[in-house]
């Protein structure tokens, strides 16, 4: 019963990003975990204070690579609300096919990547090969592959016309027909299960008074996703959470997968409602007052708080973003966690690393 | 992993997913935000660009007349494009190709300050010769990325012009700026009013005779 | 912002058990700079999808009472206040003085320029 002391990462090969934790063992089995992070700390947030609150959407674009469409929907989102304007609906729908497309691969790059961490390398092939199919609707719709900037206070930069709906219609069901065929090898399948299954398990209390969030709480059965909150096109459109009751990595995994195909879902209901008119309405003046805003991340909910004083610069921009309130929730998955789960587990919260620092 | 079976000899006997890049290079789509350039004859240094640049990397000089872009630092992210008076700023399809050197994007042309004051001393001046004052200097040498980096068919022609003009060291440039100014007034006035309208057709007419 | 409930030092921790008792989910703290002397400390609550806040104006130079031994999950973001502010909590779960993002030999804090934590560490 010796106890001893592992640094698992930060540089760590199941890591996407820089996580640096201390794991106290006894024999295999994990005691205690600490967190360390300020890896990639970059002060984000500080810059608020030489770039102007329409500069800064660009800037919270680059909080997280993978969402960078959703970060900058939400600040949008708050300095509307200061500023009593509403983005036209047709932006907000654009806002929300682009947000959904967002989520889609930001999960298919996570079952990826914890097809990899289980060292299921084929089946992270297959998820990436998906996933490049909505890159390219990205990079033809907005510009860019992964930070599309399409976003601007007031409404959307960029239109979608009729041919391209129809394009991204195509792909979708392409994208669904190749989901459908992943669920049995990444889901139902033995050694998948073996993996997974039993591991990491947090019940609905525990979660939500650790502040969980985003499919980490809906796997232990809370049924909270921001999208219930009905920002942008979701007043309109027909929402429901996908929650699983296990609390492992196996129901994180299904929570994310059910998602995916709910996305779908969302994209196609929100083109077909797609609305006419315009993209933008014009910002005039300067923002002044105190919002706290949020939305649905793929990691959870994100929140901003805002703060701004009818100045060029915003006084304050806060960002909590999900996975920073997933990581008191990792920390009590661990102890009793094997170590040769630890890989699973950790990658189970989808963390973002770079989100969580700023 | 036994259902994967299928899905492995499947993708065993199928085309490759992936491209053989360097050989195969796929489309660039109509709509990317590619490489960032200016029409400089066409510029009127406002500094919208540079006041809205998110990542700063553009320096306009509305005195001395030079549009500098940092191209590592740009974000592609289009607002400058956006934002920009007279429709002279563009993005290609496809990214900078990657340099071991550092690259500043440098253009000089005329402020319409000068513009005007060259004018009102010239009343006619020689017949416009579009793209006569634009000397891009780089400080680090680095064309050769430049000029293979414009394939697509467009804004191509526009681009190679400028940095094949662009030979001259600034030290030079500074004072043979200044006899060139007065031909490139006239140039300057009449690009610029089309500009407002029909920017990229019309200018590139005009290009392709200088 | 609605639902703001101002609250002293001395009525944050009950405010705090109160809203635990209530079943309220701690979604954050935002920490933000009034002046030279003191920042809001606004705690952000979460229940069936609506928010409540406390607002805590709070001296930089008096320790305030840490919430992590209430909601665990106050345990960064209070870490990272005392970094980014350099205020300094008492009573914290996991206190890692300053080290969470920037590094120990750092005397000043990217938000404020003085503070007693700061003090402290030199």
């Amino acid at each position: 019963m010796a106890r001893t002391i592992i640094p698992f990462g930060p540089q760590h090969p199941v890591l996407p990003e820089p996580l640096h934790l201390k794991l106290v063992l006894e024999d295999e089995i994990v005691q205690e975990a600490l967190p360390a992070v300020g890896y990639v700390h970059r002060g984000l947030e500080k810059l608020t204070e030489i770039r102007d609150f329409n500069q800064m959407v660009q800037i919270v674009e680059r909080v997280c690579g993978i969402c960078s469409m959703i970060h900058a929907q939400c600040y949008c989102q708050g300095l509307e609300e200061m500023l009593g304007i509403t983005a036209p609906p047709r932006a907000r729908y654009l806002r929300t096919i682009w947000s959904e497309l967002h989520r889609m691969h930001s999960h298919l790059l996570w079952l990826g990547l914890f097809a990899d961490g289980m060292g299921f390398e084929s089946q992270f092939m297959q998820c990436w090969k998906i996933r490049e199919r909505i890159m390219d609707v990205n990079e033809a719709t907005t510009g860019n592959r992964v930070i599309v900037s399409v976003n601007v206070v007031g409404g959307v930069r960029r239109d979608l016309n009729d041919g391209q709906l129809r394009w991204i219609g195509s792909i979708l069901d392409q994208v669904e027909a190749e989901l459908k065929a992943l669920k049995k090898p990444l889901i139902d399948d033995y050694t998948v299960k073996k993996r997974t299954v039993g591991k990491g398990v947090l019940t609905a209390e525990q979660v939500y008074e650790l502040g969980a969030a985003g499919p980490t709480l809906r796997a232990s059965g809370v049924a909270q996703d921001m999208r219930m909150t009905r920002y942008a096109a979701f007043d309109e459109l027909v929402f429901t959470p996908v929650v699983e009751t296990e609390g492992d990595c196996h129901a994180r995994l299904k929570v994310r997968y059910r998602e995916l195909l709910a996305s779908i879902d969302i994209v196609r209901a929100a083109m077909r409602a797609l609305p006419e008119g315009e993209l933008a309405v014009a910002v005039k003046d300067k923002p002044a007052g105190e919002i706290v805003t949020r939305v649905e991340q793929p990691r959870g909910e994100l929140l901003y708080y805002l703060k701004a004083s009818g100045k060029k610069n915003l006084d304050r921009v806060r960002i909590r973003t999900p996975t920073f309130a997933n990581i008191p929730p990792l920390l009590a998955m661990l102890p009793g966690v094997e170590l040769a789960d630890v890989p699973v587990v950790v990658l189970s919260i989808d963390p973002c690393i770079s989100c969580t620092e700023r | 992993m036994f259902f994967m079976t299928k899905t492995v000899f499947s993708n065993l006997f199928s085309r490759y997913a992936t491209r053989l890049h360097p050989f195969v290079v796929r489309e660039p789509f109509p709509d990317a935000r590619g490489e960032l350039y200016c029409e400089i004859e066409k510029c009127i240094f406002c500094m919208t660009c540079q006041r809205k640049c998110p990542s700063q990397c553009i320096t306009v000089d509305n005195k001395a007349g030079t549009w500098t872009c940092d191209p590592m630092a740009c974000v592609y992210c289009g607002v400058c494009v956006d934002n920009c008076p007279v429709a002279c700023l563009h993005q290609k399809q496809t990214y900078r190709a990657p340099t071991p050197e550092r690259l500043m994007l440098s253009l000089t042309g005329t402020p319409p300050r000068a513009a005007r004051l060259a004018k009102a001393k010239t009343p006619e001046a020689a017949p416009a010769r579009a793209g006569e004052p634009k000397a891009e200097v780089p400080p680090v040498k680095a064309e050769e990325p430049k000029a293979e980096a414009a394939p697509e068919k467009g804004e191509g022609p526009n681009e190679e012009a400028a940095s094949a003009k662009a030979e001259e060291p600034k030290l030079k440039a500074a004072p043979a700026a200044k006899p060139a100014a007065k031909p490139a007034a006239k140039a300057q006035a009449k690009p610029k009013a089309q500009a407002a309208s029909k920017p990229k057709v019309k200018a590139k007419g005009g290009k392709g005779k200088a | 912002m609605q639902n703001v409930t101002p609250v002293t030092i001395a009525e944050l921790k009950t405010a705090c058990q109160a809203a635990k008792a209530e079943g309220c989910r701690l979604v954050t703290l935002s920490c933000a700079e009034l002046d030279a002397e003191t920042v809001d400390i606004i705690y952000h609550f979460d229940k069936d999808l609506s928010l409540k806040h406390y607002r805590l104006t709070a001296k930089k130079c008096e320790p305030v009472p840490s919430i992590s031994d209430i909601y665990f999950a106050a345990l960064l973001v209070e870490n990272e206040i005392q970094d980014l502010f350099g205020l300094s909590f008492s009573g914290l779960v996991v206190d890692y003085k300053q080290t969470l993002y920037l590094e120990a030999e750092v005397r000043k804090t990217p938000f404020c320029k003085y503070s007693v934590a700061i003090a402290n560490k030199a």
